[in-house]
This record gives structure tokens, C-alpha cells and sequence, in this order.
């Protein structure tokens, strides 16, 4: 890697709540990462430190590299710290009289979201968020628009005077704007923007005004709220530690603009995106990873499964298409943000086993020992059994070749957990013990990823699974044990897997707009034109900001495509589901006859045999259009099938299987399998940042891009 | 006689002679057990996210008001999903009575058949709770009963939105079906949905809850079968035996670890007030929920609540089924929370509920408004376990009393001549109990729902023609205390646009009297009553810019009464249909829960932080708890005058001490009162009917009170 001068190179760094990871990827697809702690007070230095390491092993100069840079990214936690740390900017509130609660009370379930059933349960542990905007500085405004757009109530301008004087007066920082229903018409947001900025002016304030239509325009009023709060709390925090991210590696010669990765799995110019949208782009790698290789392989169906320390990330591609949440929880807050879908339950390395104090009921997570103390083998003084200890216990895991060797495991303290916490209560061995945490830990991952699949009506043998993440590999044949899946699939750069996704993204930015458009049952061709009419025009108008955005970020407007979207339920149905119109533009009652049957088509597809009442008409709630200029993507390196069918072995040691009885198993070093390689279990296959564990009864063949694939013998 | 009924009856008399499975197949290989038991949960919880994301019902998709079950043979519940856990009791009573009826005969139970159950007489709680059952069969062997439940918006009756508040008998609650045979081969049959439809004001919410909960349930019999095949039915089916003894045991095991063992009393009450009703029969009820509740020093617990009250020709009794459900949802939610949860528990608690009572009424009364009857039962239950909690020294689990919970439905017909009919959840988010340590949450807390939630304002808008003016929390609306109690969601609407016609009402009682008592001299969450200001000039108002009203305010004085024209009724909570046109305001809000401590020890700081946000009135400050306030010219921002408020305070001690009487005096006082007959009438009326209920509680009442031996009544 890095010998030819003429080589460019893909920069991606990822800002964790620990490290800092960055992949350079160069044009043949080689890979070499770097690592420096995360510095949350100023994410830059962490940011260039993470480069700076990664270059260490090309040879060149941090110069040299960014000079050769051809795209440089950063998914940036900025926005995520600011509001987790309740340190933003003070914002002020104009919203519609009689809402001013609304921040406060929000949706229930924010109450307990991220909670573990048990604490659900027990709603006296239930909890309200702090809030981000202090009561005091939200003032009611007399207006009211309807649900078709009508103003009902009329803006009163000298509320919104008095408000934002008031406002002003209490020394916000920034002012946000919310008015009901103001995505069906938006009119009256704007004139009191107008008006607010007027006197932001006439007192000489340098005070940003935002309104709800211009950053969420989309339905439902808490979501949209959180939505626009983070932004003005958080969104300037986060703009300007990315713009000073992108000055500093000017000043040392990269000629590219920075990209900020967003959460939908697409990348802007970190100038030109809204923060908010940046808030969960990190937990996006490993789906837009799977995208890729989805599309390498032609797996159209694909379940990416990342168990890292304390959760077990799964995301789902579809038809091709990624999972598009439009309404994520982010830091317990429900946001009206388009997102990549992943959804996380507490199982990891670190999660403890435990006996229930009434049953002695072997019970394993949520609880996770977390980082430090850690699982009891990393001897840092955790005294709680976690899958780690046993799978050092079951001989899954060498503990002086963890993470490479960088950590020493002690198996002794490992054992004793187990021993005292769970197997003398419950009179079993040690071994017995340690299978056990894995049967349950696995059974709870496979009917998490089973009921992901299932309940959206999906058949879990047509998807492939893809396992990364630290303990993906090690429990991969155990979380898939009973479900037939198509291919499963485990790639030899699993740690730096979700990194690897960030690369691939496109320039791409998806916007959501709030309608209501029904087209009856065997409605009439009037109706379907005045519904192809709205429809069309909403694609229209989003179309023109997004042009004007990509031309802001300095895009030629020609390289720019559009997928239209709409989310459409069965009137009365609580639930849209999203789908992608056909045609752009619904002119004549034969589109929007295609438009229905579209949603008829996907809705088939989601809720087989069941579930389908056209009778009920088709309700429109939302319409979404993404727009995406297509990026070079880094390759992944495919090397020629080899015929050695016995590289990498490297010694032999004790492993327990569910047969409980001891193997002596083979271990393999992962860099050193050859493309073409089949091993047969058991056996166990290192690599500096995993451990594959391949029962009996199980092979894993090597292909050409070094992939591996676990299949039953 | 069919075979499953006699395993059925079998299975209930070994119960009953403490003839329990031991714990063979879980001791051997305890991993083997809790594996299938965690993929149980699985399967449960897979059906359930299914019929979420299909279904009609806002209250089922935004408020999560479904559960879905796996069963026994003989209908007792293995594995419970998340969702409305009140049902705990439901699905297994109606598989239960089938059984006792003879169904394997005659309707016959056979592969693919589909049941609906929503009489809740035998199962659900209201004919709104609409149940598919579904047997299981392997080589042509019932080995299992799935069943999924969700909460539908509209089942007719006397009033539109599914829980009809002037039902005065089961014959106006609406459609009832009563442990149908509704499909064969995993299928609907069509003239069942024909009736839905031509029987409810509209059948979309029943038929596309029903595709829900069939979606999920042939996801849940697949996957069961596959489990069964895996691990062989002998074990299978031993082992979910066990696994309900298990959650038994649990239960037991942890009520003796936790909570101390003795005879805790505690009494609950509410009320219907139907004389000033648009209702056939006009008259005002009280309840009376005396509650014994012993725990031993072996764990067991038993609820008597021997001298309850008669039920009545109301909307607002409850059947047994949900009396015992809910019951032991509220021993989940309070103490049973991070077990096993299964048939095991309703084994765990013994009730004794007398027939012919307002938890245990005969078949021809109504129960659309269920939950004022097991509000006022759940909060007697929950102080009870507080006290024994806080007893053993888990003083933060001590609980006030819960909060009634209260609802604004409407229907009508539209512009087109189409009838409509909604009711929305705002009641999912009354307030919560303050306890011993902090203050309820403002809403955030229902009674029979642990995942509360609040819908948007915007995605309900367009099904009914109420608008928002405003949502916010009541003012004083938690009972005050050391701790208050939170305060409920309270809505401000207007009628718009307008519609043929609109009818709207309010359901769920507790108007004059409380059923979230305080505790340790906290104050009751207040009674309920809702607004109604009609012919008013709000389109004038608005058109002219004038000021106009968005909540309450200050409830002695309320805006919409100081802002707008128009002619002002307060009315009771619970409030059967009326008309309405547009520019009418509608004025509701849901329950608060009990306060706890002396309000005179609340920390003045918060009292006046709460004043400016509007929680507390300046009135309240003053004389509950004690705080003196100055009022910033100008700004109408109040600050605390410290000096002051500890004068106050002390003076307010004082007229205490000088009005208190020693608990003798006070118990010879009210004795007279007693002997004297000064009580009010209905309150003659509600002790006269337990005293004929209970002999045991009129001689208890005779010896609390000294009363004479001929005392049999007021």
C-alpha cells in the first residue's frame, strides 16, 4: 500500500465515545487503519491524531497523504455529546399558545426509551429527560392552522414581538420557531421568522432564527420539535468543531472539502449539512457496509449483525434497499430525522450473567460490565461472569492473543467468576456454566434478529447474515443456530467493518415532507389527478431545495439523481410504510393507478397473505425524495484463488463445544487463509481484532475478496 | 365429554390440593430449560411487533395496547409479550369456558380455526378488548393455544369510541361476541366480518386489528411448531408445566423477600354520578372497596375484599376476569416486575372477590368503563403494598394513591354523510403517585399499562373534528404533599370544522370522590370535571385578534370562562354523549395521583419554581403549602419572600395544633355523627349495601366504632 505516488486514498474517521478510528482505503481496495483517543473537548486534535496514526504505516507524511486524498470524511459525535452533556447553546421557544408543555411532556415513552423491560415495568423508575430548553424561555404565540393547511386562528404578529423581546431579554442564544401543522402550510412560521429577525436586527443580536418547516418538515409535533431544538442547542457546537476540523487539514494540504457522514448513510459537505442529521451516522457504517458488499455479491436481503462490548447492533437491507427509520430515538429523544435502521439490545462481550436472587434462573444481560472494570478476566478488578469469561472459559478465546495480544486475559479470574457466581449456586461444572451464557446470550441475539425479519413479514431464508463487530464472529454459528439463513457471512475486516461502510457512502441528502393525500377505493380519475397533482408538486419543491443545496455544496447539478419516496398506509392504519413512486411525476389517473400499486406491491411484499384493505383507501402522510450524486467507492482487494488448502494453521488448543465434551481444535490465523481455503470444524480462526469460532459440523469456505462464508457440513 | 376438558378440570383440582409439577427438567439441565423458555419470549414478542405494525387502532400502534400469549392446552398463559399485561387473566379464562362448554364437541376445535372473544364476562376487560384465539395442533393434537388482543376504537353500543359511558346494562356496551368460532384454515370467515361491519359505526379498526393479530398469530404458530419439533413434545410440554410452577415460585419467593408479612387494611372509593346524565336511569352511585390484604411469613398473599360494594345499573363495573388481571398486573408493576411471567402468578395470589359485587357483577351488567371500579380496587391494593414494602424498609417503593384515568371520545357523521367514531388515549398519560422520595411524574403514568404514551396532536387531528387549543399538565392537578402527585394531561378543544352532526363525551368516573388517596399526609389528587362553553364567540375573537383561551389556568377562575363568551357548564368527569356544533370548547382532564407527606414540608423554592411554570396556582402556594410570594412587577414572575413563608408556616402549625383533636376525641366525635345518622344519603346508601354484603364487616364496623349491638344500619 502507498508505493505508487500516483495512488488516492479514501479518508474515513470515525469519532467514538473512546477512540477515534480512521480507515484509509487506497484504489486497489488495501486497507490500514489508525487509532487516538477521542477529545471531546475539541474533536479536531482526536480527529488529526487518528489520521495522523493511520498514516504511520503507509510511509508517507500526513501532508503527503492529504494531498493525495480524494475523499476525507468524519462522522462526528459533536452533536450527540452537546445534548448528552445538556451543554448547548440557550435556545428560545415561539410555539403555538397553548403547547408550551410540549417540549416537557413529550411522547411517554421517552419516559423509559432505552430502558430494559423489567424497568418498564417498574414505572417508578420512570424518569421525564431534562429538559433542552428551560420553560421559561418558551413563549405561546396565538395562531392555528388545520390539518388541511387552513388558518383557523389567524397569526397574532404582536405576540411574536413580544415574545422574541421577551426572549432577547432572557439572553438566548437561539431562537426556534414550531407552529402546528406548519408542513401543510408553512406560512405563518415564516412570517414570524420575518418578524423575529427584524427585531434580532433592530437590537443589533446576532441570533439565528430557525423554523420547524425548514429543518423537519414533517408530521407529528414532538419529533419535529426535538428535532429542531437539538439543531439550534447543538447544531452550531457541532458546525463549528467540523469546520475547524476542515481548516486544520487545510492548513496541512488536503484540497478536498470535508464531508460529514449523516445518519442516513449518505455524506454531505460538513459545511452544508444540518447537524441533526449527523446525530447517528456512526452506528450507519455497518449497514452501508453490507450495502456494499450486498451489492459486490448480489445479495439483495441482507441482516448485518454487529455485536461489539455492551450491544448487538442489527440492521436490515431489503430489495437492495437500506431500512430507513424516519423517526430515530437519539440520546432517549424520539427526532424527525431520516436514519439508517439500526436497533440495538443490550448483548455484547461485556454483558454479566447472574443468578435471578429468587429462582436461581440463569440470567444473562442487560446489564453490561462496561469498559471498566470490564468482564472479570481483564482483571481490572470486575468480580461479574460476562460472555468474555466464558468465552475464555470454553477455550473460544486465547487470553494472550485478545485483541492481538495488546490485553492479557486471565482465565483464572474468569473461571473463579463463573464458578462462584453461577455454577456452585446452581451445582454444575464450570464448563456447564459458561455454555450455558452462551446458549442464552445466543438464543436472545437469534430471536432478536429472527423477530426483526419476521415481523416485518419478511422470510429469514431469503436474507443473508453478515457478523462483524468485535464478539460477532465468536457467536456467530451460536445466534444463527436455528434459523436458515440464505449465506452467513464474515468478513476478515470486521472491526473496522462499520468504517469500511462510511466509505462507501454517496454525496446524498434525503428529505422528508409532511402531507395528507387520500386517494379513496376505486376513486375517481378527478381525485387521483388532484392526488398526483400534490404529490407531484411536493416531489417538485423538494427537488429545487435539494438542487439548490447540491449546488451550494459545489456539485455538477447534472450528476445529481433523485429517488422519489412516499410513505402511505391503509386509511385509518397507524403505520405507513415506505415505497418508491414509479414515476416522478403523477400526471394522469394510469401513474397514480401505478403509484398504488406500488404500495399494494411492497405492502404484499412486507405483510404476506395478510393484512392487505384496499377497501380502506391509501392515506399519504409523508412524501421523501433522496438526492444522491454517486461517489467513487473504495474496492475491496480480490486476490487469486489459491490451491494451498492449509495456510494459516497455527497451533492446536482445548475448545468446548455444545456437546460439552473438550476438542482438540485447530487455530487458524485469519490474514493467513488463502482465498479458495475451505477449514472444516472445529476450529477457531484469530485475527487481531476477533476470534471466529467454527463448531463441529461446520466449514467455512474462503473466496476471492478473503470473505467467509459459515456453512453447515 | 372432550378429552382437553378434562385435563382441564384435572389440572384446576390438583392445583387446588397444592398437587404442583416439581422442577424435574430445569434441575437436570437448568441451561436446556431457560434456552427454550427465552425462545418462548421470542415467539411472543414476534407476534406482537407483527399486529403492531398492521394495525388500525391509534391505541394498539401508538399507545401499544395489544398483547400476544402462548397457552397451555388448558389455557393457562406460558409466555406473555409486552403490551396491555391486564389481559394476564383474559385469554385464559375464554379458552377455559370454552373447554367447560363443550366446544370440542360443538362448535368443534380444530387445526386452523380462529375464536373471537370481546364479552368480558369471559375474558377482556370491555367489549373493546377483542381477542382471537387459535389452536395449535401437531399430529393432530391440540398441544397449544395462541392468542393476541388489541384494544379496537369502535364496537357500537350507545356510544360512539368503544366504551360507552351511559351503558347501563352488557345490552348497550355494543357488539358482543361471545367466544365465537369467527374462521377455519387461518382465515376469517366473511359473513363474521360482515357483522362487524354492519353492526359498529365503523368496522375498519375491528377488521384491520383482526388481519393484525392474524398476521402475528400464524408467525407464532409456525415458529411454535418449529420449537416443539426441536426439542420433542414430551419436553416441550413438561417443560412449560414447570415453567409455570417456576413463575409461581418466583412470586412467592419474592413477596416474602420484600414485603413484611401482616394484615394490611386499606379502603377505596369512587363514584357514578348519573342523576344529571342524558341517561334512562338518573341516578348517582358511591362504591365502597374495602380491602384486606395478608401476606405470610411463607410468602402467600391474599386479597378479601369481603363487604364490597353491589354492582349497578352503570357503565363502571368490572367483570372478575379483569379484576384478577388486573390485580396481578399491579403485583407485576409493583413488585413481580423482573420475573417470570406466567400462569404461575395468578396460582400465586388468592382472591376473594364475593359474587353479585361491582368486581364480580352477573352477566346483564354493563362494563365499558371498567377502570374507575379497578382504579379505585388498584389504589387500595397499592398503598396496601406500600405499607408493606415501606414496612420492610423499601421506603422507595412506598407508593400514593394511582390515578383515576379519563378519556374524550367523539363520533357523529361527516360532511359525506359517513358516521365516525374515535376516542383518544390522552388518559394513557395520567399522573403518577408521588412516593416517598420524589414527586409523581406528570403525565406519564396509566393504570393498566406500563409503556404509556401520548399521540401526537397532529396524526389525530384529521380523524375527528375536535382541535387542539391547547395540551398541557393541570394546574394543581397532583395531590399535594411533601412529594406531589404528578398532574394529568389536560386538553383545551374547539369543534372544527364543522360536521353534520358531533356527539362527544367523556368516560371514566371519580367526580366527587377520590380514589388516589394521599398518604402520610398527603392530599388526594383532585376529583374529575370537565368544561363545556357553548355558543361562544371564539371565531369572532380570533378573527379580531382578541386574546383567547388555551388551557385551564387557574380552575376557580378559568380562561376560557375570562376570555370568551358563551354559556359555561361544569360537569361531572364521566359525561355521556352530547351534542355539539362548532366553536364549542371542550375541557378535559385525566386523573392526578395521591401526594405524600406534609405539604408544609415541600421545599418553598420548588412551590414558587412550580407557580411560574403554571403547576401550582398562587392560591395553592398560600394555603396548602405555606409559601409566601412576591409578584415582580411587570413580568408577573413570582419570587420567594423566605421571611414570610416561615411565619406563615408556623402560624398554619398552630391553627393546626388548635383545631386538632386527640384520636380519642376525634373517634368519640365521629361515633356520634355515626350514631346520629350524619351522613349524607348516598353515602347511607353505599355502607347499608356492604354491611347486607358482609356480616363480617358490619360486626368489624360495630367494633371500631363501639356502636350497639343492634346497629345493623344507617
Amino acid at each position: 500500500m502507498g508505493d505508487d505516488v500516483r495512488q488516492r486514498y479514501y479518508c474515513y474517521t470515525d469519532a467514538g465515545g473512546t477512540f477515534t478510528d480512521t480507515l484509509l482505503i487506497d484504489e486497489q481496495g488495501n486497507m490500514i487503519s489508525g487509532k487516538a483517543p477521542t477529545t471531546p473537548a475539541s474533536l479536531d486534535d482526536g480527529h488529526i491524531a487518528s489520521i495522523r496514526a493511520a498514516v504511520e504505516g503507509l510511509g508517507i507524511t500526513l501532508e503527503e497523504l492529504l494531498e493525495k486524498t480524494e475523499v476525507i470524511a468524519f462522522g462526528t459525535t459533536a452533536i450527540i455529546n452537546t445534548v448528552v452533556q445538556r451543554s448547548g447553546v440557550k435556545v428560545g421557544v415561539l410555539i403555538t399558545k397553548g403547547f408550551e408543555r410540549l417540549p416537557s411532556v413529550g411522547r411517554g415513552f421517552q419516559n423509559y426509551s432505552e430502558y430494559s423491560w423489567s424497568d418498564i415495568l417498574h414505572s417508578s423508575t420512570h424518569r421525564h429527560l431534562k429538559d433542552l430548553v428551560s420553560y421559561e424561555n418558551i413563549v405561546g404565540v396565538n395562531e392555528r392552522m388545520d390539518n388541511t393547511g387552513k388558518a383557523f386562528i389567524p397569526l397574532y404578529p404582536d405576540d411574536v414581538r413580544a415574545a422574541v423581546n421577551k426572549l432577547i431579554d432572557m439572553n438566548v442564544e437561539s431562537i426556534i420557531i414550531l407552529f402546528l401543522f406548519s408542513y401543510m402550510n408553512p406560512s405563518h412560521e415564516l412570517q414570524a421568522k420575518e418578524i423575529a429577525e427584524e427585531i434580532v436586527n433592530s437590537r443589533g443580536k446576532d441570533i439565528p432564527v430557525f423554523t420547524s418547516y425548514e429543518v423537519a418538515p414533517a408530521m407529528k409535533e414532538v419529533a419535529r420539535f426535538n428535532t429542531l431544538a437539538v439543531e439550534a442547542y447543538a447544531g452550531g457546537i457541532a458546525k463549528k468543531s467540523l469546520a475547524k476540523s476542515e481548516k486544520r487539514l487545510a492548513d496541512l494540504g488536503c484540497k478536498m472539502k470535508l464531508q460529514a457522514t449523516l445518519s442516513h448513510g449518505g455524506m454531505m459537505p460538513a459545511s452544508t449539512a444540518h447537524m441533526v442529521d449527523t446525530a447517528m451516522s456512526g452506528p450507519s457504517g455497518g449497514i452501508l457496509a453490507g450495502k456494499y458488499l450486498g451489492d459486490v455479491y448480489g445479495y439483495r436481503n441482507i441482516i448485518t449483525s454487529d455485536v461489539g462490548g455492551t450491544s448487538f447492533d442489527v440492521g436490515l437491507i431489503t430489495g437492495g434497499r437500506i431500512n430507513i427509520k424516519t423517526e430515530p430515538v437519539v440520546a432517549r429523544f424520539i427526532l424527525s430525522a431520516p436514519c439508517a435502521e439500526v436497533t440495538s439490545i443490550g448483548a455484547g462481550g461485556g454483558t454479566i450473567a447472574y443468578l435471578d436472587p429468587f429462582t436461581n434462573r440463569l440470567k444473562v444481560g442487560p446489564q453490561s460490565s462496561g469498559s471498566m472494570p470490564g468482564p472479570a478476566c481483564y482483571g481490572n478488578g470486575g468480580e461479574n461472569p460476562t460472555v468474555t469469561d466464558a468465552d475464555v472459559v470454553l477455550g473460544y478465546i486465547d487470553p494472550d492473543y485478545f485483541l492481538g495480544g495488546r490485553m492479557k486475559l486471565d482465565k483464572a479470574i474468569a473461571e473463579r467468576a463463573i464458578k462462584e457466581k453461577i455454577a456452585d449456586p446452581l451445582r454444575i461444572s464450570v464448563i456447564d456454566a459458561a455454555l450455558g451464557i452462551k446458549e442464552l446470550i445466543d438464543a436472545e441475539m437469534e430471536n432478536y434478529c429472527r423477530s426483526l425479519i419476521s415481523s416485518r413479514g419478511y422470510a429469514v431464508e431469503d436474507y443473508v447474515l453478515l457478523a462483524f463487530g468485535g464478539a460477532g464472529p465468536t457467536h456467530v454459528a451460536g445466534y444463527t443456530k436455528n434459523t436458515k439463513y440464505k449465506e452467513i457471512v464474515i468478513t476478515p475486516f470486521a472491526s473496522v467493518f462499520c468504517a469500511f461502510g462510511g466509505a462507501t457512502a454517496d454525496y446524498s441528502r434525503h428529505y422528508l415532507r409532511g402531507t395528507s393525500v387520500f386517494i379513496p377505493y376505486m376513486a375517481d380519475e378527478q381525485t387521483k389527478l388532484k392526488a398526483g397533482e400534490t404529490l407531484s408538486s411536493l416531489w417538485s419543491e423538494m427537488e429545487a431545495i435539494a438542487m439548490d443545496e447540491m449546488k451550494n455544496a459545489g456539485f455538477n447539478l447534472k450528476e445529481v439523481e433523485f429517488e422519489h419516496l412516499a410513505f402511505t398506509r391503509y386509511g385509518g392504519q397507524l403505520d405507513e410504510i415506505s415505497f418508491k413512486s414509479p414515476q416522478s411525476r403523477l400526471t394522469d389517473a394510469k401513474t397514480v393507478d401505478a403509484f398504488v400499486e406500488a404500495f399494494e406491491s411492497e405492502y404484499s411484499n412486507v405483510f404476506t397473505a395478510t393484512g392487505k384493505y384496499p377497501q380502506a383507501g391509501y392515506l399519504t402522510l409523508h412524501v421523501g425524495l433522496v438526492s444522491r450524486v454517486t461517489k467513487p467507492k473504495p474496492s475491496i482487494a480480490r486476490k487469486i484463488v489459491s490451491k494451498s488448502t492449509h495456510g494459516g494453521l497455527k497451533g492446536k488448543r482445548i475448545a468446548i463445544f455444545d456437546d460439552r465434551k473438550p476438542v482438540e481444535t485447530s487455530i487458524y490465523e485469519l490474514s493467513l487463509l488463502s482465498p479458495g481455503q475451505q477449514v472444516k470444524g472445529p476450529v477457531i480462526i484469530e485475527h487481531v481484532d476477533t476470534t471466529f469460532v467454527v463448531p463441529p459440523d461446520y466449514h467455512v469456505d474462503v473466496d476471492e475478496y478473503g470473505m467467509l462464508f459459515l456453512r453447515r457440513a | 365429554m372432550g378429552k382437553l376438558k378434562d385435563r382441564a378440570l384435572q389440572r384446576e383440582k390438583d392445583l387446588s390440593e397444592g398437587k404442583r409439577p416439581s422442577l424435574i427438567l430445569k434441575d437436570a439441565d437448568p441451561i436446556k430449560w431457560e434456552v427454550l423458555y427465552t425462545r418462548l419470549l421470542g415467539i411472543v414478542q414476534e407476534g406482537r411487533e407483527t399486529a403492531r405494525l398492521i394495525s388500525a387502532s391509534p391505541t394498539v400502534r401508538e399507545f401499544g395496547e395489544c398483547v400476544f400469549c402462548v397457552f397451555t392446552p388448558e389455557g393457562e398463559v406460558v409466555a406473555f409479550s409486552r403490551g396491555i399485561l391486564l389481559h394476564f387473566a383474559s385469554f385464559t379464562a375464554t379458552i377455559k369456558w370454552m373447554l367447560k362448554n363443550n366446544y370440542e364437541d360443538d362448535p368443534g376445535i380444530k387445526e386452523g380455526d380462529l375464536f373471537c372473544n370481546n364479552d368480558p364476562q369471559i375474558g377482556g376487560a370491555h367489549s373493546a378488548d377483542v381477542a382471537t384465539l387459535m389452536p395449535i395442533f401437531r399430529k393432530g393434537e391440540l398441544v397449544a393455544w395462541v392468542g393476541g388482543l388489541t384494544h379496537v376504537m369502535e364496537v357500537g353500543g350507545t356510544e360512539p369510541g368503544g366504551t360507552p359511558p351511559s351503558a347501563l346494562s352488557r345490552y348497550d356496551d355494543g357488539l358482543m361476541v361471545t367466544a365465537q368460532k369467527v374462521g377455519e384454515n387461518d382465515k376469517y370467515f366473511r359473513d363474521y366480518h360482515i357483522m362487524v361491519s354492519r353492526n359498529t359505526r365503523d368496522g375498519k379498526w375491528w377488521i384491520i386489528d383482526d388481519l393484525a393479530k392474524l398476521g402475528g398469530m400464524i408467525k407464532m404458530k409456525k415458529a411454535l411448531l418449529d420449537v416443539i419439533e426441536e426439542y420433542g413434545i414430551d419436553y416441550y410440554e413438561k417443560a412449560t408445566y414447570e415453567m409455570i410452577e417456576e413463575g409461581r415460585r418466583f412470586a412467592v419467593s419474592k413477596i416474602k423477600t420484600v414485603l413484611f408479612p401482616g394484615t394490611y387494611r386499606t379502603a377505596g372509593f369512587y363514584d357514578v354520578l348519573n342523576s344529571e346524565q342524558p341517561v334512562r336511569f338518573q341516578k348517582d352511585h358511591y362504591m365502597h372497596f374495602p380491602l384486606e390484604m395478608t401476606v405470610t411469613k411463607n410468602g402467600e398473599m391474599f386479597l378479601n375484599y369481603d363487604g364490597l360494594s353491589s354492582p349497578g345499573y352503570h357503565a363502571n363495573n368490572a367483570s372478575l376476569i379483569c379484576a384478577t388481571g388486573l390485580h396481578i398486573y399491579q403485583l407485576l408493576q409493583e413488585v413481580l416486575y423482573d420475573g417470570m411471567f406466567n400462569a404461575g402468578l395468578v396460582q400465586a395470589l388468592k382472591l376473594n372477590i364475593p359474587e353479585n359485587t361491582v368486581l364480580n357483577p352477573g352477566i346483564q351488567y354493563a362494563c365499558s368503563c371498567w377502570v374507575s371500579a379497578m382504579v379505585a380496587a388498584g389504589s387500595c391494593f397499592q398503598r396496601a403494598l406500600s405499607r408493606a414494602y415501606y414496612a420492610k424498609g423499601f421506603r422507595e417503593e412506598g407508593l400514593s394513591g394511582k390515578a383515576i384515568t379519563a378519556s374524550v371520545f367523539a363520533g357523529g357523521v361527516n360532511e359525506n354523510d359517513s358516521l365516525f367514531s374515535i376516542v383518544n388515549f390522552e388518559m394513557n398519560c395520567s399522573g403518577a403517585a408521588a412516593s416517598s422520595n420524589k414527586d409523581g411524574l406528570d403525565s406519564a403514568n396509566s393504570v393498566w399499562n406500563p409503556e404509556v404514551n401520548l399521540s401526537d396532536c397532529e396524526p389525530f387531528e384529521p380523524l375527528w373534528p375536535l382541535k387542539w387549543l391547547g395540551r398541557g399538565v393541570q394546574t394543581d392537578g397532583g395531590g399535594f404533599g411533601k412529594h406531589r402527585g404528578g398532574a394529568s394531561i389536560s386538553s383545551l378543544y374547539v369543534i372544527e370544522p364543522p360536521v353534520k352532526f358531533i356527539e362527544s363525551g367523556c368516560y371514566m368516573s371519580g367526580d366527587r370522590v377520590f380514589a388516589s388517596a394521599g398518604t402520610m399526609g398527603g392530599y388526594p389528587a383532585p376529583a374529575r370535571y370537565r368544561y363545556t362553553l357553548v355558543d361562544t364567540n371564539f371565531a369572532e375573537a380570533a378573527a379580531l385578534k382578541q386574546p383567547l383561551p388555551h388551557e385551564e389556568g387557574d380552575p376557580a377562575n378559568p380562561d376560557f370562562a375570562r376570555l370568551l363568551k358563551g354559556t359555561l357548564k361544569r360537569g361531572s368527569g364521566q359525561s355521556a354523549s352530547v351534542q355539539f356544533k362548532q366553536y364549542d370548547l371542550i375541557y378535559h382532564a385525566s386523573g392526578g395521583g395521591g401526594g405524600w407527606g406534609d405539604p408544609l414540608e415541600r421545599s418553598p423554592n420548588t412551590v414558587i419554581r412550580e407557580v411560574n411554570e403554571g403547576l401550582t396556582t398562587i392560591t395553592t402556594a398560600e394555603n396548602v403549602y405555606g409559601v409566601a410570594a412576591a409578584n415582580t412587577p411587570g413580568n408577573g414572575h413570582w419570587t420567594l419572600d423566605e421571611g414570610k413563608t416561615s411565619a406563615l408556616r408556623n402560624e398554619m402549625r398552630k391553627k393546626r395544633l388548635k383545631k386538632a383533636l386527640s384520636s380519642k376525641a376525634y373517634m368519640k366525635k365521629e361515633r356520634k355523627n355515626l350514631l346520629e345518622g350524619k351522613l349524607a344519603p348516598i353515602v347511607k346508601e353505599m355502607y347499608n349495601d356492604s354491611f347486607k354484603k358482609s356480616a363480617r364487616f358490619l360486626d368489624e364496623f360495630k367494633q371500631f366504632w363501639g356502636l350497639p349491638d343492634q346497629f345493623s344500619g344507617f
